[in-house]
């Protein structure tokens, strides 16, 4: 419960909407139980009244047949402004959330955000985020509205017949407080076991998918069959069990509102026979009861999901609650106009919880303009260094200087502006590719242009208002070769004098890769680069190489 | 514009088709399906007996002044209603599960056979998650249609008849009020859907675009923090997100009117039985009650059954969701069931030989299963005992062509002595080891096995460091091994089968230098009997090849017949 604290409080931020949401929907049932409780009230009364000639003409029949349209048209209008009001409440919520936690994510290194994409875990945080917005629309609207319906219907019955009004409030009340831990406590295990046998089921499809061919060369799909199968038999022996308590939790209401209105017929009756109130009264009371359990129906089945809400809030606290690992606290801004782009004084670099470090002893400089080839086998730390410059990382021992400043002192904005890394993923947003590029730069057309055909894109140009071309997912796809063209493209526009490059050919054919080979190095202007590599061919293209390998401890 | 029409025209028929298609499958679970709609109807009888009950209780307290003892009974009997209302209730709602379960595990097997029948040429032409999302979410997505949305249809079309042949013997006026406005409930609806679905088609690119915005923003952070555009992203991803929520309800504001209608119909018949009867008990109104006189009884019962009249259709549009998302659903579902390749995969025969088989190819082009060439028209003829490399420029299809031979793309022109699949083995980029023992993943290409065996494979392929370790067990997606252990323990596992015919597809391509060296060693020593082609990019300078059969790219003027 407590894991949800932090995101009413930043409901507590659109209290206006959301008030007027719970305002409407308390509106709307009280509507809906006074239109029941006058009908049934007005009929039983002319009834009586119909008795007698006498009794009949001096029946006020006006106000409440004028009373009982006014309801009727009242509780539709209500009921659709609640909806609308609520659903824009939720929508408010969820921008909020949204800003919250990109704000709440932006501090963190590059290094702890690349564990949530690579596992695929950005995915749920979004549908986690979706999910919270229940909180509102099914547990806190609902709940408060509900407890309100029974304060208000119990105070005004209490005008006709405490004894009545006790018995209904008592029970709807208790109703309020035991369902939802009731149903909490029903729904728990089920739940949360049916979100894990639903991962375990994705992981055994993913298997039987990506073993295609394996599995029929050596003959084990009935294996991997037999496995998804009883994947699905456990996912659906929980959700067998969700199903019963939804079941459950509508046949408590039922029979609590049955055991409701014997109980206040059992009552009126006595106050009748001893003439206390008229007929018509009992009539009033027994339709605002049976009208009340409208209040109720949400009560139960809110709370079955409320694990589900909680485990998602927990979630993403883990997730935001977590300490940046490297905070910028330099002030300093970059001198550019220095020989030496980037040194490297005695560094060493030893990974947590690893027993041997990547590097020592790691001593060299890069002087402007020069492209520096880091070649190694792999998994010896060439991708390392680069992300140590990047500070993704915090070297173990020596330091680095980037222009002759030490990289702590640097401020966070003028490091960004003079470093570029171009790496082997290359990130397409869903949008224009004019905002594609000037995630880079805010230039203008004419600029993009000269850009994309710097790069050898020219092809993108071909159409109508090229600029306005949508990319990512809907839109235009493109090649492996045209992503990189893309990212060196932003890699210009920046005009950034220092270049990591991280093995930036990788997955391309021989042809593209030796068509980027070229563009790289026949660029507009000559700027420092740092070039991972592990293709020997490549090194014909540097200026210098070094191999990480020679840094290693022996 | 008849362009346009045909493919609205198209879009209804598809549609159509897929609810056919979806309705189809109760006949699987005709049992579960039929009770739980009998147990939703007999819920809206229960609700007649209850009222009727009430009605009577309330015309007896106050009409005849009766004490509570006379009417207990009814009293009685409207708490057992509730009851049994309630047993029907958990039956319904169990039932509605039942069937969407037997359901589900249907629709999946036939997901599941059909994926086996079309084979991994097929599934490699979509994304592991492509599949998931279609085994999981997409069947899930079903479920509520046949739990919720069909036993409610039921409902809908019986309880309102019943409420109307309840009533209607009573007084016809009360009846005739809940008899009219029946037939104006669909219209209005109608009506309405036509302006929801309007909205939504003007807003239907935007949605799209922006449903997708915060999650493709999120998976950008490590750019957008690169290139110093935290804040400006920030703003953007609030407006984004506003963008949205005002588009929605745009849609929303009219999509809710729809369900607006039911509620005005209820909450208006209401109004107007109370006040028909209120003005008839005080003799203002005086018809509709066939000459017998109105009764308190009549009154309330009426009024009590009114808003149960529309209740069902009030339910069945929280339900309709579930329908449009099962058809949504339906739509990926129809397609990976019924798909048939265009070109089927030949037949091979079977070869007598025990180790090493020539093939021989004459023009022969590879094609994918809707008939498109993959290859130009390839020629060669091997020896038993070769071995052979195939060369060429990515896209010139040298993994179709492995495929091909492993029977799991149709090709045209000839092959003679295409070996069957039991007598090829075969290794490709990245190693699959599934989640079990090593033992167990060794095991499945040679059952009889003994564990000295598989120990002597997994020194043979230079996974010695594995030898004592039969036991460990391999987590999902290879966790705990290096891509070059696993790729080890995975050529042991093709040198266990017992296969004439080794079929490597670039087995190396992953590997770092010195584990590429000793996948290659190992290959040397294994080849020397058996007919080996292997697809590369570079030619291994430890291995021998009798022949290198170099593909050129498409020409693009094969056909595939």
């Amino acid at each position: 419960m407590k894991a949800l604290m932090p995101f009413v409080r930043l409901f507590a931020r659109h209290w206006g909407w959301m008030s007027l949401g719970l305002l409407l929907s308390l509106l709307t049932l009280v509507m809906a139980i006074g239109l029941l409780s006058l009908s049934g009230w007005f009929i039983s009364a002319s009834a009586v009244a119909g008795l007698t000639v006498a009794t009949s003409q001096a029946f006020n029949y006006l106000i409440p047949a004028g009373g009982v349209r006014g309801l009727s048209i009242g509780r539709t209008a209500a009921r659709y402004g609640e909806r609308l009001v609520t659903h824009n409440a939720t929508f408010k919520l969820l921008t909020e959330m949204r800003v919250w936690l990109w704000n709440k994510l932006l501090p963190l290194s590059i290094g702890q955000l690349t564990r949530y994409r690579q596992a695929d875990l950005l995915n749920r945080l979004v549908s986690d985020i979706d999910t919270l917005d229940h909180l509102y629309l099914r547990l806190l609207t609902p709940m408060l509205a509900s407890l309100s319906v029974i304060l208000l219907l119990g105070g005004f019955l209490a005008i006709f017949d405490a004894t009545a009004a006790w018995f209904l409030c008592c029970l709807l009340l208790s109703l309020w407080l035991l369902l939802p831990p009731l149903f909490y406590w029903l729904g728990k295990r089920p739940g949360e076991a049916t979100l894990q046998a639903k991962q375990a089921f994705r992981i055994r499809s993913i298997e039987l998918v990506s073993h295609a061919s394996e599995a029929r060369v050596f003959g084990y799909q009935q294996r991997l069959q037999q496995q998804l199968n009883d994947a699905q038999d456990v996912l659906l022996n929980n959700q067998a069990k969700l199903a019963k308590i939804t079941g459950l939790s509508q046949a408590v209401i039922i029979v609590a509102s049955a055991v409701a209105v014997f109980g206040v017929i059992a009552i009126a009756s006595q106050s009748v026979m001893s003439s206390t109130y008229s007929g018509p009264i009992l009539a009033l009371l027994v339709f605002a009861t049976m009208a009340s359990f409208e209040a109720m129906l949400p009560v139960a089945g809110a709370f079955q999901y409320l694990s589900a809400t909680i485990k998602a809030a927990v979630r993403v606290s883990d997730v935001v609650e977590q300490q940046p690992m490297i905070e910028y606290q330099g002030h300093e801004q970059l001198n550019v106009n220095r020989e030496t782009a980037i040194e490297f004084q005695n560094l060493a670099f030893q990974y947590p919880q690893q027993d041997n470090p990547v590097f020592v002893n790691l001593d060299m400089k890069v002087a402007l303009k020069e492209r520096v080839g880091i070649i190694g086998p792999s998994g010896i730390g060439k991708s390392t260094l680069l992300a140590l410059i990047n500070r993704q990382w915090q070297p173990s021992d020596g330091q680095i200087k980037v222009f002759d400043t030490p990289l702590e002192q640097i401020q966070e904005t003028s490091l960004r502006q003079n470093l570029v890394t171009i790496g082997q993923v290359v990130h397409l947003f869903n949008a224009t590719l004019a905002e594609n590029l000037r995630i880079a730069a805010d230039v203008n057309d004419e600029k993009l242009v000269e850009v994309l055909k710097a790069v050898g894109l020219d092809s993108l140009l071909q159409q109508p208002q090229p600029l306005e071309q949508w990319l990512g997912e809907g839109g235009r796809t493109l090649s492996g070769g045209e992503q990189r063209r893309i990212e060196i493209a932003r890699a210009l526009l920046t005009g950034a004098p220092i270049w990591l490059l991280d093995e930036p050919t990788e997955g391309l054919d021989s042809d593209t890769e030796q068509q980027i080979l070229h563009l790289l190095t026949e660029l507009p202007y000559q700027p420092t680069m740092l070039w991972v590599s592990h293709r020997p061919q490549h090194e014909q293209y540097f200026d210098r190489v070094i191999n990480i390998g020679e840094f290693q401890s022996k | 514009m008849s362009a346009v029409d045909t493919s609205n025209d198209n879009k209804a028929q598809r549609q159509k088709q897929l609810q056919n298609w979806l309705k189809s499958f109760t006949r699987k679970a005709t049992l579960t399906n039929t009770l739980a709609s009998i147990f939703g109807v007999a819920n809206g009888l229960l609700i007649i007996v209850q009222c009727w009950c009430l009605a009577s209780l309330i015309h007896g307290l106050v009409m005849d002044a009766a004490p509570f003892s006379d009417v207990s009974q009814l009293a009685i009997i409207f708490v057992v209603s509730g009851v049994f209302r309630a047993l029907c209730l958990y039956a319904k709602e169990w039932f509605g599960f039942k069937t969407g379960e037997i359901i589900r595990v249907t629709v999946r097997s036939q997901l599941l056979a059909s994926m086996d029948r079309m084979g991994p040429a097929y599934i490699s032409r979509f994304s592991q998650g492509h599949w998931s999302t279609v085994l999981i979410e997409q069947v899930e997505d079903i479920q509520d249609y046949y739990a919720k949305y069909l036993p409610q249809m039921r409902m809908a079309m019986f309880i309102p008849i019943f409420i109307l042949v309840a009533v209607f013997p009573l007084n016809w006026a009360a009846g005739l009020v809940l008899l009219c406005t029946l037939p104006l409930i669909p219209l209005f609806m109608w009506l309405v859907g036509q302006g929801a679905a309007d909205a939504n088609k003007r807003n239907f690119i935007a949605l799209g675009r922006l449903s997708g915005h915060f999650l493709n923003r999120l998976q950008g952070i490590e750019t957008i923090k690169r290139f110093n555009r935290q804040a400006q992203q920030s703003k953007a991803i609030h407006e984004a997100s506003e963008d949205f929520r005002s588009r929605t309800m745009d849609v929303l504001k009219l999509a809710f009117l729809s369900s607006a209608v039911l509620e005005f119909f209820a909450a208006i018949s209401i109004a107007v039985m109370a006040v028909y009867f209120g003005f008839s008990y005080i003799d203002h109104l005086n018809f509709g009650h066939y000459g017998a006189g109105i009764s308190l009884f009549v009154g309330l019962f009426c009024l009590m059954l009114a808003p149960e009249f529309y209740q069902p259709l009030r339910d069945l549009g929280t339900h309709y969701h579930a329908r449009a998302q099962a058809v949504a659903a339906a739509d990926s579902l129809y397609d990976v069931i019924h798909a048939k390749p265009t070109v089927s995969a030949q037949a091979s025969s079977k070869i007598a030989e025990t180790f090493g088989i020539g093939l021989v190819a004459k023009d022969m082009v590879v094609c994918s299963q809707d008939g498109q060439p993959l290859t130009q028209p390839i020629n060669f003829d091997i020896k038993p005992g070769q071995a052979v490399a195939v060369v060429g420029p990515s896209g010139c299809g040298k993994t179709s062509l492995i495929n091909a031979l492993l029977g799991f793309l149709p090709y045209s022109g000839r092959l003679q002595n295409s070996p069957k699949l039991e007598q090829i083995t075969w290794l490709g980029q990245s190693p699959k080891l599934f989640n079990g023992s090593i033992r167990d993943n060794l095991r499945v290409a040679n059952q009889s096995a003994t564990d000295q065996q598989l120990k002597a494979a997994l020194i043979e392929a230079n996974a010695a460091e594995f030898v004592n370790e039969l036991d460990r067990m391999v987590g999902d997606q290879q966790q705990g091994l290096s891509v070059g252990q696993a790729q080890r323990i995975a050529l042991a596992r093709a040198m266990l089968k017992n296969a004439s015919v080794i079929l490597l597809d670039e087995p190396t391509a992953s590997l770092d230098p010195e584990n590429k060296q000793q996948v290659n060693n190992a290959i040397a020593q294994w080849q020397q009997q058996n007919t080996l082609i292997m697809v590369t990019h570079e030619l291994p300078s430890n291995l021998v090849f009798d022949q290198i059969i170099r593909l050129q790219p498409l020409a693009n003027k094969e056909v595939c017949s």
